[in-house]
């Protein structure tokens, strides 16, 4: 009678679960293909992976939409969910993609790569179902261990190991910081499942204030992984150590999965009324909290950009900043507030993607990642060029590109919450990121070339070319018109 | 003809598009390619300013449609009598500019590209009625503009690039702010319980839309001055105009014209046509301080202009001075004063042209600017030394030219409600006079400067740009009623404002 029952419970409707087979699946396949070949078949390990994601972003859209809970509630299959892990199941294809165009990753380590980044994508994928201090944790750490391998992937060079050390040092502190918090949460309040500690937060007396601290706690955690300042020293070394698509990678996925877990964990637990009306969400000190680590984040990160000659460490920057400009969709609250994160994480997903896959190309065609090399590139490589001077200027938020869009519905939903202030902090971050995007373009088109240097094309013929455009396309298509992509997420949070 | 404004607005778009399939070898076929898109727009403006109606209130060739209803933004354009002299000016302009752009010699292809797209940019900001859609325009102006002051202009072009592009930029930004404010603080459902927000001027501007935050006093003058600040940038008004001598020494000529004729009159076009209709009672609250600034302009404009040597530094100061009218004119909210006020805004838009024209065909033949470096070039350029006289003489306000009428509608309205202002004011005639004539004395009186006894005098191309832009000033120096008719039913509306919003305590 009770076996029953629990097998329901525990795996009752396990296609729900399928996404997360498929790719775990994969993984396996993929250590079997690359011991068979002997670390020789590069197209079928890329083919495999490409598929292995392909079909789990097809099961996460076939089943997901719906409030489902499974392993006894450790997990949710809801519509925010399905979001996160079609982002995920993107950023993943185009992150493999990417990698063919790079002679970073060498093809004997290709099929190691794959696997660390399949484990990482399992990992984000739970993490955006977490619905349970435990299981949060554990995705948490499904999302990091392989991370600190990736980072460390180019083994024989120096600046990739000393990256490695310096990501797993810092995420293994700030791993612990996090736990302290869960500890304490979970201590408090008697339970690790979400929904019984919202309910056990509701009908508690802790004041925003005591739960400051534990909140704080768990913030910094969640912090290092989306590289806000304070927590984003490791960022810019390890982004300009690990091989370039390692980078592109980073730069994106997790971040994404930083954002779901706070929307997950925060938006459940301290959300008592389904309307984001009262409690901690909604206190002064929330919005202290998330307005002064957008503050110093997107500023900090667009000053320590200015003075970047490595097109990695600038995008480095550029990234903490972007995800200063993200956290004010948090200080708002507001199901636009959300909405406006969302819409801000897909659109920044493939602008970011598209720089780092043109800065691996010049990287393949001039060997350097120095930006004082691209003088005069603009006319030797114009449809590069010009690509990526679309990509930085959406970056910036000039329009007509999909940049602009994302920071409007974003600086809206603030200014609707009339918060006028941090806005204007925001605009003025961006007039400063003009500046060191504009160096960029500024090499590229302005400035003539000291010497004329051996230009290499990018391997594979037409295929880069394919690649960028299929990048291009909805930075400026969105740009004019985001209608259609902002209505789907729009239906995705009605849902939440 | 249906859609005009948007045939307008979209052909030299889609010459862009052709420019850049056209193989880069073939200079000619891509510069006559760009004529002939600039030709279109600049004779469906010579259709549309047939077609227009003065007396009709309101707007005219509108089209409305929805561009993006989550947010209700519209694809919202229309012309009336404040748009219609500007876009036909965009259109001459830049008609007459792609011939002044015969001598880029790198890069023809990006060059044309580029410019055509600007066309673009320029034609929206003049015809866009939804804000948002206004301000999308009003963007896509500063990238051709970043490349084409940065890629072919002279040797600080990097610098003068940037510093366009960031100062326009953070002006742009405050904007940006502000129409947000305005969007959610608009309410055009008349039913009380559902709230309808807007980014439409033409609704914005009815003060009954607006939700009680944004009837408050202090709320409306910090939104004014952000507004204001976004506009000043690319006015210049002083203290923001350190970015414009820079642009223009560094900007090819045809880009120099552009900027002075068309780009500055986007910064006074948006405060009549978005800070005066939407906050009016604050514009005549601050209307003396925006005098202030005009006679400021006008007058440090000048005197600066005097001191210059560098002969194309000399007319971007001369254009400051030029702008301060159009503020003085604009703060009068006279009938005399508006008129002359966008009246100067085209004339300075044609006169400033030729004189940007001038001084180019000087700097490609001597290859230096400086005003004491010439002499006696009359003797040896005569047909240039005329089309300049006449150009130096309309831009000091000589009468029979059209730089007289705007100006001297200036004063005349401005003496009625800022006396004391108008008499600093015109001082900048006598300053203005004597830094024309000084100029024209050094460089084409005297005894000529044996370097240049060879020099060519202008050729058919040069004096085709010129000659256009030289009848269009004599004929409004002439006869200005045609002009002050297609835009006097529409300004009626801002001297209206004054009886609408009587000021209160001042």
């Amino acid at each position: 009678m009770v076996m029953p029952q629990f097998g329901y419970q525990f795996m009752g409707n396990i296609k729900f679960l399928y996404p997360e087979i498929i790719l775990s699946g994969t993984l396996l396949v993929l250590i079997l293909l690359d011991i068979i070949f002997k670390k020789r078949a590069k197209w079928l390990l890329v083919s495999v992976s490409i598929i292995g994601l392909a079909v789990s972003l097809y099961s996460v859209n076939q089943h997901a939409y719906g409030q489902t809970t499974l392993m006894f509630g450790a997990v949710v299959f809801d519509r925010t969910a399905a979001f996160f892990k079609t982002l995920f199941a993107i950023v993943g294809i185009l992150s493999v993609v990417i990698l063919m165009s790079s002679s970073e990753v060498d093809d004997e380590h290709i099929g190691e790569y794959l696997v660390l980044l399949f484990g990482a994508t399992v990992g984000m994928y739970l993490l955006a179902s977490a619905n349970d201090l435990v299981m949060f944790f554990l995705a948490f750490e499904t999302v990091s261990l392989p991370s600190y391998a990736l980072s460390g992937l180019a083994r024989n060079s120096e600046r990739s190991r000393e990256a490695a050390l310096k990501y797993l040092i810092f995420g293994a502190v700030s791993s612990g910081i996090m736990l302290f918090g869960i500890v304490m949460l979970a201590g408090m309040l008697g339970s690790t499942n979400f929904e019984a500690l919202r309910d056990a937060y509701s009908r508690s007396a802790f004041t925003p204030g005591s739960m400051l601290v534990i909140v704080g706690l768990i913030v910094a955690g969640l912090a290092f992984k989306i590289s806000a300042v304070p927590f984003h020293m490791w960022a810019p070394d390890v982004y300009e150590g690990s091989p370039t698509p390692v980078t592109a990678f980073f730069s994106v996925a997790p971040k994404a999965a930083g954002f779901a877990a706070v929307l997950r964990l925060f938006y459940t637990i301290f959300n008592s009324d389904q309307n984001m009306s009262v409690g901690f969400i909604n206190s002064p000190e929330w919005y202290v909290l998330w307005g002064a680590l957008s503050v110093v984040t997107m500023t900090l990160g667009n000053l320590a950009a200015i003075p970047q000659n490595n097109i990695k460490r600038l995008l480095a920057y550029s990234s903490i900043s972007h995800v200063g400009y993200m956290l004010i969709g948090f200080m708002v609250t507001t199901s636009e507030g959300i909405v406006s994160i969302l819409f801000y994480l897909s659109i920044y997903a493939i602008m970011n993607i598209g720089a780092f896959y043109i800065a691996i190309l010049f990287r393949e065609s001039i060997g350097t990642e120095d930006i004082n090399e691209y003088k005069g590139i603009g006319w030797r490589m114009p449809f590069l060029s010009v690509a990526f001077a679309v990509f930085l200027l959406s970056l910036v938020g000039i329009p007509p590109f999909a940049g602009f869009a994302a920071k409007l519905v974003l600086f809206a939903s603030a200014i609707h919450r009339g918060f006028y202030l941090i806005v204007l902090i925001a605009v003025l971050n961006s007039v400063v990121s003009l500046y060191y995007y504009a160096g960029i373009i500024r090499k590229m088109f302005l400035e003539q070339p000291d010497k004329i240097a051996v230009l290499r094309k990018p391997a594979g013929g037409f295929l880069p070319y394919f690649i960028v455009l299929i990048l291009l396309a909805p930075i400026i298509v969105i740009g004019i018109n985001w209608n259609l992509l902002f209505k789907w997420i729009l239906h995705i949070v009605g849902a939440m | 003809m249906e859609h005009l404004l948007t045939w307008i607005i979209f052909t030299p778009l889609i010459g862009t598009a052709v420019v850049l399939f056209l193989p880069k070898e073939r200079v000619n076929l891509i510069r006559w390619t760009s004529a002939l898109f600039t030709f279109i727009p600049l004779l469906l403006s010579v259709v549309m300013l047939v077609r227009f109606a003065p007396t009709v209130n309101g707007f005219q060739f509108v089209e409305h449609y929805e561009w993006i209803p989550m947010f209700n933004i519209e694809y919202y354009l229309g012309a009336d009598g404040l748009s219609v002299p500007m876009i036909f000016l965009t259109a001459l302009l830049s008609f007459l500019c792609i011939f002044a752009s015969w001598g880029i010699d790198r890069g023809e292809k990006a060059y044309f590209a580029l410019f055509l797209l600007l066309e673009t940019g320029m034609m929206g900001v003049f015809t866009a009625l939804d804000f948002f859609l206004f301000y999308v325009f009003w963007e896509i102006v500063l990238l051709p503009m970043y490349f084409l002051i940065g890629i072919w202009g002279g040797p600080r072009r990097e610098y003068a690039a940037i510093k366009f592009f960031l100062y326009t930029l953070f002006g742009s930004v405050l904007m940006l702010i502000v129409m947000l404010a305005l969007y959610f603080n608009s309410d055009v459902n008349p039913d009380p319980n559902i709230v309808k927000h807007t980014f439409d001027m033409v609704l914005l501007s009815d003060q009954s839309t607006h939700l009680p935050w944004l009837k408050s006093g202090t709320v409306r003058l910090i939104m004014y001055v952000m507004l204001y600040i976004g506009f000043a940038i690319k006015v210049p008004v002083f203290p923001f105009h350190t970015w414009l001598p820079d642009a223009h020494v560094e900007a090819p000529t045809p880009i120099s014209v552009i900027l002075a004729g068309v780009l500055l009159k986007m910064g006074t076009y948006g405060i009549l046509r978005i800070s005066y209709t939407i906050l009016p009672d604050i514009a005549l609250q601050t209307a003396f301080w925006l005098a202030v600034l005009g006679i400021i302009n006008m007058v440090y404009g000048a005197f600066v202009a005097m001191a210059q040597k560098d002969f194309k530094k000399l007319i971007a100061y001369s254009s400051i001075s030029h702008m301060g009218y159009v503020l003085l004119g604009m703060a009068s909210f006279t009938q005399e004063g508006i008129n002359g006020a966008v009246l100067q805004m085209f004339t300075h838009g044609t006169i400033t042209g030729m004189l940007f024209l001038i001084v180019g065909i000087l700097y490609d033949r001597a290859h230096h600017r400086e005003i004491d470096g010439f002499g006696g070039i009359a003797s040896q350029m005569p047909r240039y030394a005329g089309i300049t006289s006449l150009a130096f003489f309309a831009s000091m306000g000589l009468p029979g030219l059209s730089g007289f009428i705007s100006e001297a509608l200036v004063f005349l309205g401005a003496y009625r409600t800022f006396p004391v202002l108008v008499f600093i004011g015109v001082i900048t005639i006598v300053v203005t006079a004597g830094y024309m004539l000084w100029t024209f004395q050094k460089v084409f009186l005297g005894g000529i400067n044996e370097k240049y006894r060879t020099l060519p005098d202008i050729n058919a191309r040069e004096m085709f740009t010129l000659a256009p832009l030289g009848i269009i000033v004599v004929i409004i120096g002439v006869y200005p009623m045609p002009i002050l008719h297609i835009m006097d039913n529409t300004l009626s509306f801002f001297v209206r404002l004054k009886d609408l919003f009587p000021l209160t305590g001042m």
